[in-house]
């Protein structure tokens, strides 16, 4: 079932009608059932995946909790070097059920994602479950939190469920810990009207960009990502550009539904996108966009993994051999890249995510081996640091590096990205091209790309209004105070959405680009 | 405040209401300057809510509303009578629109075209289209939506139908506006005049061989739903195939054979009007396609054929007695006269 | 029933539950091994399939014998029949172009490419192409990759073999 289908409006519609109408202490057992309603829509077979994860989650929290509570019962017999063995041998348990715990989830994400697609013919039959890579994380981190001792394993089986499987989340995100989203999915509301209104406009708001830019875009993206002679140079860079605006849309939109779909059930959840293409630098950039993977693979890969023992070691061994500049660095490189490695390979195990991964890393840390460099800038020029001028540079700078990596995930080949790339330097033809009218024989007429136009500059305008005051509520919360101005704007979004929204016969239905992880 | 709330919410409901009906309106397409059969259907209501009655209702694909012409039939017979015949119109729909039509207005003979019973499954989205969304709101419409849905259709979008038609957007023109809320008529009583010329090849090519020359079951229990429906009607029902037969949509003997055995079984008359040599159809000139179908020559020829039929065999009343039928359907003569002769002029 | 012995009960179900679904996970079908066989026409040294453009075929298999052309009811374009000695082709519009949705051999003076004929018998027929097909009275069908493969059969003999559009 997709967030924007005629079937889940339906079973969105009925949910909430319950949700509302059920006692506010059972009001979670609505949305398990929910959550579970909406996974058997997909297939019986997601299902059994997510339930076995989830009470192996369960248990080994279990397990990891009940240990550390026995530690602490045996820890008041004992003194000394006794206790220091006490403990060292109750770590070394908890960590052997954490490792045994996160080898099930990670091992069977790891199954989906990279053995069963290599497998030969007859084998492929087997489904991806949807919203594993998500619910995996979720998993992950609530894990190592009880480990860490930062929260209490969950008693009640069926209110993890209701955790790993919470709906709104499951198609694109975003990723949950679920010590955060425990404060609200548990503790029952009544309706309000503000919750509802508000969640209304941004589920509205999440179908017109999805609707309106993506799916709109998607025919030009398709054909011009099958790369090859006529497809360089000029639409290289017409590629780039009009992907970020459809995955944005896509990606943003799809997060606007969920959270908006969540707001009408007074549940919070995080926000994962902050004026992303406002970035001045790729750090500002990688904490505006997929603002919660991004914050997950920081807490759960990057710190851990700076701080593990081997490289701290490591660190030692390079300030002895190599100096302390690069002994300095070595942790936090290793890290950065360890990490943006990994991120590639949680997108997908094929190589260009990998070197998608990579690449970002790369860039990460070439961008901070060059802040020196700017600071010299600044103060040398200090009219620079600051100006208008200067700051629309350092956006463009951005966007087009970003978008640049991005081309690996739109060609689906390395190779076939750094030629395309290259090619936006020597194939001057295409100029001649694009400009000749190349554009509209992509599949998008003249009216779709002024129609898109507008909409961007609408999200742009949007954007700016929620942000021109960081105290006050987004637009759209200021708006439910005035029901008929909230009125008109849903009126509207959807009416736009209905007249000028790419879907149905005639436009080739693609999912949520995140939905396939 | 509560009260508010109420208000701005049924405000919004009933406005979004409003701008989906105008959408819809806006976006629908008209079938004024091309695809001028997708009309047809609706332009029955014309009929209806002038509570005109008709002695004869034809019902069908394009083999009926390019071959039978009731300006003629009036003209030559005194019959009053419509054709209700829309693009590759299935089986199932003629039974919808035939039930629809018979809580309107009780005819004495229903003329039933039978190529239609070869497709035993939906075949077009757009031939859907021109058939249903043409009806009006009513159990027969859903029926018809329900029995005929392609691959990729969904029954919401006939009830809405911009979720099918909002992509126009950009094809919007003029006539997308000054149709909104009425269109001028294409027909004359259901029949769509052709008035060009081109001669059927003198070489005669028949239908490639067919692995399953049997007609579709379900085509057959529609057949049984409509003869039904015409017996508790005190309706006479009628098969007749007109008199085209082209390679492309070949009417086989053994298609043939099965019609009449049945038609034999129930005491149903049929007419297979191919190479009738008393209807005179002359090929070079009387087939605006080759002989796919025909023009209006060739309508008028065949209509008068089945006219003389219609009147000796089912008593139909010659109403050109009556006052009032004749002020009607003189009217509707000239203006049919008046195209033919604009039309001609033009070609 | 006390709340932790529920608690218990319920954590039972889930785990058998847990258990019977992995066995039918487990269990999941495996997909067709058979891969459908190709096939396609050849005549004067060219090879024809149905899906390919009209326009391509007819200019490589040189001069036809005639042209026949058949407007659709309503909405516009003309499908084509090419005739040629033995066979004919058969198009319908698509964009700019025509595409083959038929291929019919009408005598026994062209083959299909494995050289089953106009004529030949039933037996003969299955013997090239094997058992894997779908019988309609006498006629049998061949399900391709491409497309279906017909053999129409009246009283033990071919009358007619076709290459259709597999929606045909």
């Amino acid at each position: 079932m997709s967030f924007i289908s005629i079937e889940f409006v339906a079973f969105f519609c009925l949910i909430l009608v319950a949700y509302y109408f059920t006692p506010p202490r059972r009001q979670w057992i609505v949305l398990l059932t929910a959550s579970y309603a909406f996974y058997l829509s997909a297939s019986p077979r997601y299902l059994i995946i997510l339930m076995i994860n989830t009470l192996s989650a369960f248990v080994f929290a279990k397990i990891i909790q009940r240990e550390r509570e026995a530690e602490k019962d045996r820890l008041t017999s004992f003194e000394g070097d006794e206790r220091k063995r006490v403990k060292a041998k109750s770590l070394k348990k908890r960590q052997r059920t954490l490792a045994l715990s996160l080898s099930v989830s990670l091992g069977t994400l790891a199954t989906f994602k990279f053995i069963f697609p290599i497998l030969p013919y007859g084998a492929t039959g087997i489904l991806f479950p949807v919203g594993i890579s998500f619910y995996t994380l979720g998993i992950v981190g609530y894990l190592v939190d009880v480990y860490r001792g930062r929260r209490e394993a969950e008693k009640n089986i069926f209110k993890l469920a209701l955790l790993t499987s919470y709906f709104p989340h499951v198609i694109q995100g975003p990723v949950l810990r679920y010590s955060e989203l425990s404060k609200s999915i548990f503790s029952g509301r009544r309706a309000e009207w503000d919750n509802i209104v508000s969640g209304l406009l941004r589920t509205l708001w999440g179908v017109f960009k999805k609707l309106v830019i993506a799916e709109t875009l998607s025919p030009a993206i398709t054909e011009l990502s099958k790369g090859g002679e006529g497809r360089g140079g000029a639409y290289v860079l017409f590629l780039l550009i009009s992907y970020a605006a459809q995955i944005y849309g896509d990606f943003t939109g799809g997060i606007d539904v969920a959270l908006g779909v969540s707001e009408m059930l007074g549940v919070a959840l995080p926000e994962n996108f902050d004026r992303p293409f406002s970035s001045t630098s790729l750090g500002e950039y990688w904490n505006r966009w997929h603002i919660t993977l991004g914050k997950w693979f920081t807490d759960y890969v990057f710190y851990p993994l700076s701080l593990c023992r081997s490289i701290q070691g490591l660190t030692r061994l390079c300030r002895k051999h190599l100096g302390a500049s690069i002994g300095k660095r070595l942790p936090v490189y290793t890290a950065t890249l360890v990490t943006w490695f990994l991120t590639g390979l949680w997108h997908g195990a094929r190589p260009h995510f990998i070197a998608w991964g990579l690449v970002n890393g790369a860039m990460m840390l070439i961008s901070q081996e060059l802040r020196p460099l700017y600071k010299r800038l600044y103060s040398k020029y200090p009219r620079f640091d600051g100006s208008l001028a200067w700051t629309f540079v350092r956006r463009v700078r951005t966007f087009l590096l970003i978008g640049a990596v991005r081309l690996f995930d739109v060609y689906g080949s390395v190779g076939l990205t750094f030629t395309m790339l290259a090619s936006l330097f020597y194939d001057f033809e295409s100029y001649q091209s694009f400009l000749g009218g190349g554009a509209f024989e992509l599949g998008v007429s003249i009216y779709e790309y002024l129609l898109v136009g507008v909409a961007i500059a609408a999200v742009c305008l949007v954007s700016h209004l929620n942000s021109r005051s960081e105290k006050k509520a987004p637009l759209r919360k200021r708006l439910v105070s005035r029901p008929t101005a909230a009125c008109i704007c849903a009126l509207l979004l959807l009416s736009v959405s209905l007249l000028f929204g790419a879907y149905g016969i005639g436009y080739d239905a693609s999912d949520f680009i995140y939905g396939q992880f | 405040m509560i009260k508010k709330r109420v208000i701005s919410v049924l405000s919004c409901a009933l406005a979004l209401v409003a701008a989906v009906y105008l959408l819809t309106l806006l976006t629908m397409p008209k079938y004024i300057s091309s695809s001028r059969e997708g009309n047809l259907i609706s332009e029955y209501y014309g009929e209806v809510d002038k509570d005109i009655a008709h002695q004869v209702l034809f019902v069908g694909d394009c083999e009926v509303y390019e071959s039978f012409v009731p300006a003629n039939l009036w003209e030559e017979q005194g019959i009053t009578s419509y054709v209700r015949g829309s693009p590759q119109q299935l089986i199932w729909q003629s039974y919808y629109l035939l039930r629809e039509m018979l809580e309107y207005e009780t005819p004495d003979v229903v003329v039933l075209g039978v190529f239609s019973m070869k497709y035993g499954e939906g075949q077009s989205e757009v031939y859907n289209r021109m058939t249903i969304d043409g009806m009006r709101w009513s159990d027969e419409k859903w029926g018809a939506v329900r029995s005929s849905l392609t691959e990729g259709e969904s029954t919401l979008s006939y009830a809405i139908p911009l979720l099918r038609f909002h992509s126009r957007w950009q094809e919007l023109t003029l006539e997308d506006v000054r149709y909104m809320w009425r269109r001028e008529s294409v027909s004359h009583n259901g029949y769509l005049m052709q008035m060009g010329v081109l001669p059927r090849p003198s070489e005669r090519v028949e239908g490639s061989q067919l692995i399953d020359t049997s007609l579709p079951d379900i085509c057959f229990e529609y057949l049984d739903k409509i003869r039904e429906l015409c017996a508790e009607s005190g309706v006479t029902l009628v098969l007749v195939k007109a008199p085209t037969n082209n390679w492309r949509y070949w009417w086989y003997d053994e298609w043939d054979e099965q019609i009449s055995e049945y038609c034999e079984s129930y005491g149903l008359d049929y007419y297979n009007l191919i190479d009738n040599c008393e209807i005179g159809i002359d090929w070079e000139r009387d087939t605006y396609d080759g002989g796919v179908h025909l023009n209006v020559w060739g309508a008028e020829k065949t209509t008068s054929y089945l006219g003389r039929l219609l009147a000796e065999k089912y008593c139909l009343a010659d109403l050109r007695g009556d006052a009032q039928t004749s002020r009607i359907w003189q009217e509707k003569l000239e203006k049919y006269k008046e195209e033919k002769e604009r039309a001609g002029q033009n070609e | 029933m006390n709340k932790k012995s529920i608690k218990r009960t319920s954590l039972a179900l889930f785990i058998t539950l847990c258990a019977v679904s992995s066995i039918f996970l487990i269990s999941c079908e495996q997909t067709e091994n058979d891969i459908p066989a190709d096939y396609f026409f050849k005549a004067r040294g060219v090879t024809v399939r149905v899906g390919e453009n009209v326009d391509n075929a007819t200019s490589a298999l040189g001069e036809y014998n005639s042209l026949y052309l058949a407007p659709s009811c309503a909405v516009s374009g003309v499908d084509q029949m090419y005739v040629y000695n033995g066979f004919r082709l058969t198009a319908y519009p698509e964009a700019d172009k025509h595409i083959i949705y038929i291929i019919e051999l009408t005598n026994d003076t062209v083959s299909t490419a494995e050289g089953v004929s106009v004529g030949d018998t039933r037996e003969k027929v299955i013997s090239v192409y094997g058992e894997a097909y779908e019988s309609v009275g006498e006629s049998v069908r061949y399900k391709g990759r491409d497309c279906l493969l017909q053999f129409i059969i009246r009283e033990g003999k071919v009358t007619s073999i076709k290459y259709l559009a597999q929606t045909d």
